[in-house]
């Protein structure tokens, strides 16, 4: 056990967490079960459940869902990567990139999503410019690339956002690694690429699997960029759960509840995979 | 195996006020292990790194038997480095990270096994293949790295102050397995070091570089005892540093008038004295009379420091000659002709 | 490097940094367009209307700055005084459990709002929480708490108490090594968790409009209105005033984060 000084270091911060945090998730698993915390009535059952996993939409906006964070998730990976090994070099304009790159981070996700839906509306600016080169003559024939329901909009909007957040991560850990690993490689005979591949990837893999962890985290809840970018149906699980929330239909609610477990177990899921993966950083 | 030849070697780094390297040439023979002895930051690493290919240089040239290698990339230069700090890849454990650089050619993987159980067993590691490089200790690790670097067969090696990371016991072991395992491949090796008795010791031949250049290249006894400079003599830490006037094979200077062996033109000079070239007492030549300001007993000899006129020389005596002077005794010493080395005036004194 | 990599550099590091800046674009030109309709590349027109309505009373908007303000300074206050034992206890010491706290503070970072928000509402409303500040300011402290411990665990991870020893043994007392030792030591370090703690509860979405109920109109919840009444002009001159704070708090902390980005990937994310 910690000492009690540690105890009453710790307690307020784990007190508010752990009750709003986990007391809200709690009210909602027990609520999704029919039982009213607040009056003590209801029965326990799984009716919540059920209802919501017949549901043909649930199926399509969990799958929905993470294809969307899926496919966002390994192109921020992707892009991340290139951009790390980018920035690391030295050379004129770095900084400012850099400080670019810090500026996405800091906007909020409504910014990006406002943004990219002026940009690439039907009538926002990508389809301007593409009636200015005579590829389209009216708006309507421009490609759906939000609302639509390949997710395109949200994608576009995650990988703006993620890849920053992945390329500050993963420098951070190249610059702790420096650069004489690499150079032992080449000078032992390995190429550019082999270098890359056989000492800096495999060196830099933990933390670029952390940082892929949190950003699938982060896209499969977020509310706001579905919400703007994102067709009608499929919607992402928490526009579904948020909908459900505030249907007239008060039966809905358990559903909604039902929804916030669901979200949170898969959640739970990608703790523990984060843990893993954070656990892996010791080569011992 | 491989003769060395740098020419006019300069590395300007963007923004940089000096460069790191300045015109530097220099020739290592085949099989021969040149010591590149210099304080930190004087330009050793650059030179390196510029041989193995890892920078490029601002002009002149890097030859390995004769053909330029500025236009090879690092992999198939065959010069290898070996760092200070290890740097075995943590990913791997030990017979992966000997083997990395016959896997990057591709060999098939039993003669990598074989070659790497050979060479983990001349390094004396045979036992810890499948170990981690975290599970090693300091000198195990660089004993991995120094066999990962032999066993692509190098055409070169560049070890990069490889001892400086060990423990003082460790230090004579790892020195004394590089020498040996040198000898046995005939390497060519070049050893970045900035401790001059290491140097000394490990090297047939010591290139000192002092800010960027080229000092000194040459055995280990003639920068010692026969500095080109005063730069190089201060490195060396003499501090016995006089200026004069030669005149007819006499150094006449605040100490009197010396007869010197080696003079060669006459003219002002300035005269650097090792301090264990002076003798206690008398002698036939070259002698002057001196008071004792401090002795400091050093173990194997001991330090004295002497007024003699407007000058203090610092000398280094056997402690049984010198445990019987006092404080402030008056004595005699002497300095004979053969060890005072006269160089050119410019760069002032260095009474201390 | 050869020119043609240094080609190849050049253009790469103009892509990112375009595709970086690209949502501002047209956020920066309907703030000062008039009357850009397709298939206008630029507004034949500009005004400044947008900006002159937007800083007018009649906007709310600088009510609703000033009370999204004072949510992320009450948020981050909370924060700091929950906060900074609990960093100092998981920087510096080991103890039993540790994990499992360290697990506790990672829970809010990666599982949703949307998954405690939701039954979070029923107990504010009971407790009439909801649609209050104090509620807003409540439920803030799930994501932005475990930045700030994080952040300032960080910090004390790094602070070497061999200093204070040494401050002890020239003859300071506790109070005095605190003051000169400690304090100036960790300060960059809260002064950046603050920057950024509040930089989260800025950015919040989900959490305000549910517990706040549209009654505390934040920042967000004023700019989402406008961008789906479809009025682009005024979207894009709110939008760039919410980001100003965000920039400032940049400008201000740039050369305390070349040190140590991975300290910037907090807002935004939660």
């Amino acid at each position: 056990m910690p000492d009690r000084k540690t105890v009453l270091m710790l307690a307020p911060a784990v007190i508010v967490l752990g009750g709003l945090c986990l007391g809200g998730l709690l009210v909602a698993g027990l609520r999704s079960l029919d039982v009213q915390i607040m009056t003590g009535t209801g029965t326990l059952s799984l009716d919540a459940y059920w209802s919501v996993l017949g549901q043909p939409e649930f199926l399509q906006s969990l799958g929905f869902s993470l294809y969307v964070a899926l496919t966002a998730t390994f192109l921020s990976t992707l892009v991340a990567v290139w951009a790390a090994l980018l920035l690391r070099q030295r050379f004129g304009g770095r900084g400012l990139l850099a400080f670019i790159f810090q500026l996405t981070l800091t906007l909020p996700h409504l910014i990006g999503a406002i943004g990219i839906l002026y940009l690439l509306s039907q009538s926002g600016l990508v389809a301007r410019l593409a009636y200015g080169v005579g590829m389209i003559d009216r708006p309507s024939e421009f490609p759906a690339l939000v609302y639509d329901r390949f997710g395109i909009g949200i994608i576009v909007q995650y990988v703006w956002k993620e890849v920053p957040f992945i390329t500050v991560i993963l420098l951070a850990q190249m610059q702790t690694l420096g650069e004489d690993f690499e150079s032992v490689a080449r000078s032992l005979g390995a190429s550019r690429w082999q270098s890359f591949r056989h000492v800096l990837l495999p060196m830099i893999m933990p933390g670029v699997l952390a940082a892929s962890v949190l950003v699938f985290a982060f896209t499969f809840g977020v509310y706001e960029v579905p919400l703007i970018l994102g067709p009608n149906t499929p919607a992402t699980l928490p526009v579904l759960a948020y909908r459900k929330f505030t249907d007239v239909d008060l039966a809905a609610r358990a559903e909604a509840m039902a929804l916030a477990v669901i979200i949170a177990v898969i959640s739970a899921v990608l703790v523990a995979l984060y843990l893993w993966a954070a656990r892996r950083d010791r080569w011992t | 195996m491989t003769d060395l030849t740098l020419t006019n070697l300069t590395k300007q780094y963007p923004g940089a006020a000096q460069p790191a390297l300045h015109d530097l040439t220099l020739a290592a023979k085949s099989g021969s292990m040149i010591a590149l002895l210099g304080p930190s930051g004087c330009g050793k690493t650059t030179a390196m790194k510029l041989i193995a290919g890892l920078i490029e240089p601002t002009s002149g040239e890097v030859l390995f038997d004769g053909r330029s290698v500025l236009h090879d990339p690092p992999e198939t230069r065959g010069a290898v480095m070996v760092f200070q700090n290890p740097l075995l890849f943590p990913h791997l454990d030990v017979a992966a990270n000997v083997g990395f650089g016959l896997r990057m050619r591709g060999v098939a993987r039993a003669e990598i096994d074989a070659r790497v159980a050979d060479m983990l067993a001349m390094v004396q590691l045979s036992s810890l293949g499948s170990r981690r490089p975290a599970a090693l200790s300091g000198g195990q690790q660089q004993r991995v790295a120094l066999a990962r670097a032999l066993i692509v067969r190098p055409r070169l090696l560049l070890l990069d102050e490889p001892l400086s990371n060990l423990d003082a016991h460790l230090r004579i072991e790892m020195r004394d397995l590089i020498k040996s395992l040198q000898r046995e491949t005939g390497v060519t090796t070049l050893f970045v070091t900035h401790d001059q008795a290491e140097a000394a010791i490990i090297a047939d031949e010591i290139a000192l570089i002092l800010d960027g250049r080229l000092a000194q290249f040459g055995p280990a006894q003639s920068l010692f005892q026969r500095p080109s400079s005063l730069a190089v003599a201060r490195f060396f830490g003499l501090r016995n540093v006089v200026s004069g006037d030669l005149s007819g094979g006499r150094f006449t200077s605040p100490l009197g008038a010396l007869r010197c062996g080696t003079a060669t033109g006459d003219g002002p000079s300035v005269m650097a004295l090792r301090p264990d070239a002076i003798v206690i007492g008398a002698g036939h030549e070259n002698t002057l009379s001196a008071t004792l300001s401090s002795r400091v007993y050093m173990g194997t000899r001991t330090q004295l420091w002497l007024q003699v006129g407007a000058v203090q020389l610092e000398a280094f005596v056997p402690p049984d000659q010198a445990s019987h002077l006092e404080i402030g005794a008056s004595l005699q010493i002497h300095v004979p002709s053969a060890a005072i080395w006269l160089l050119p005036p410019g760069e002032g004194h260095i009474h201390d | 490097m050869t020119r043609a990599g240094r080609r190849f550099r050049r253009v790469a590091v103009g892509a990112l940094a375009l595709w970086s800046l690209l949502p501002l674009i047209p956020l920066g030109i309907w703030s000062v367009a008039h009357g850009w309709r397709f298939p206008d590349i630029l507004p034949a027109n500009l005004t400044g209307s947008s900006w002159v309505f937007a800083l007018s009373d009649a906007s709310g908007v600088l009510g609703s700055f000033a009370v999204t303000a004072a949510i992320a300074g009450a948020t981050t206050v909370a924060a700091l005084i929950i906060g900074l034992p609990a960093a100092r206890a998981l920087g510096m010491h080991e103890f039993r459990g540790k994990l499992l706290v360290q697990t506790l503070i990672l829970i809010p970072v990666i599982v949703p709002g949307i998954a405690f928000a939701l039954g979070l509402h029923g107990v504010f409303l009971t407790l009439g929480l909801t649609n209050s500040v104090l509620g807003v300011v409540l439920v803030h402290l799930v994501p932005a708490l475990p930045y700030m411990i994080l952040i300032l665990a960080g910090v004390f991870a790094a602070h070497d108490t061999d200093f204070e020893d040494q401050a002890r043994s020239l003859g300071a007392s506790r109070a005095q090594t605190f003051w000169h030792v400690t304090l100036p030591a960790i300060m960059p370090g809260v002064v950046v968790a603050c920057l950024f703690t509040f930089l989260i509860s800025w950015s919040q979405f989900l959490l305000t409009l549910m517990i706040g109920g549209g009654r505390v109109v934040t920042m967000p919840m004023l700019l989402f209105g406008f961008a789906t009444s479809g009025r682009n002009d005024l979207t894009g001159a709110i939008a760039l005033i919410y980001i100003l704070p965000g920039l400032v708090i940049l400008l201000a902390t740039s050369r305390f984060l070349s040190g140590r980005p991975a300290a910037l990937a907090a807002p935004g994310h939660a």
